[in-house]
């Protein structure tokens, strides 16, 4: 009961995931189309206020939509381990140490973003590529989350190792 | 150390790696490694298989050597 409970609770937790990658990677389309679009006929778009600020936070919208992407993909494959059984084993280490980086990536991107637009004084063009107060005491929240959580996969592979080597 | 003498009962018994594997149902990579003494432990379920199937004890297939 319990264990069927659990892979009900993996599974739904998955088919969002799922469905994040999904929506991550229209988003990412969207944005490059848009950038694109704005790019070939500036005047139609922004009414040919085409400017720097705007061409850069099109890129860093792409480049968080693409580390978002990059994270679902790895808790994909981490909760689809953990409902095959695959507790301690290397893939779910390294899915980890993947969402990690790219949470520890995007943090940093998107303080840059932040910091450099209130300096310029210009409002987002997207909300996702900057940074509230929540957001970021969330995201170091997270990491440490992760860190921690990690640390356990890490030392659960090295007893499975043990285990595994008595015959 | 343990010493493991897996390897002189089996040729004793006359028993090869391939049939003792199957009998104690451990792949025959496995008991390569416990033949050979580079396994960290045994199972007393796995001890207890192969001396029922080499109708041994089990200090037949491990011994003490004191360190020199």
């Amino acid at each position: 009961m319990r264990e069927k409970l659990i892979k009900f609770v993996l599974g739904l937790a998955q088919v969002a995931i799922d469905l994040g990658i999904v929506a991550t990677f229209f988003t990412a389309f969207a944005t490059v189309i848009a950038g694109i679009c704005c790019l070939v006929s500036p005047r139609t778009f922004l009414g040919g206020h085409l400017t720097i600020n705007l061409v850069i936070q099109g890129l860093v919208a792409v480049i968080v939509a693409a580390l978002a992407f990059a994270g679902l993909l790895a808790t994909h494959r981490l909760l689809d381990n953990l409902n095959r059984g695959h507790y301690f084993i290397a893939a779910n280490c390294q899915a980890l140490q993947q969402l990690l980086w790219l949470e520890i990536a995007g943090l940093i991107i998107s303080g840059i973003t932040t910091i450099w637009l209130r300096l310029v004084q210009v409002k987002p063009f997207v909300s996702f590529i900057v940074m509230t107060e929540d957001n970021f005491s969330d995201g170091i929240g997270f990491i440490v989350f992760l860190l921690i959580i990690y640390l356990i996969f890490k030392r659960g592979i090295a007893l499975q190792q043990d285990a595994d080597n008595i015959i | 150390m343990i010493k493991v003498t897996l390897g002189l009962v089996m040729g004793q018994r006359g028993i090869t790696s391939k049939e003792l594997a199957k009998r104690i149902g451990i792949t025959p990579a496995n008991l390569s490694i416990l033949k050979t003494g580079k396994a960290r432990g045994i199972r007393f379920a796995t001890l207890e298989k192969i001396c029922q199937v080499l109708d041994c004890r089990p200090g037949d297939i491990l011994q003490y050597v004191k360190d020199e």
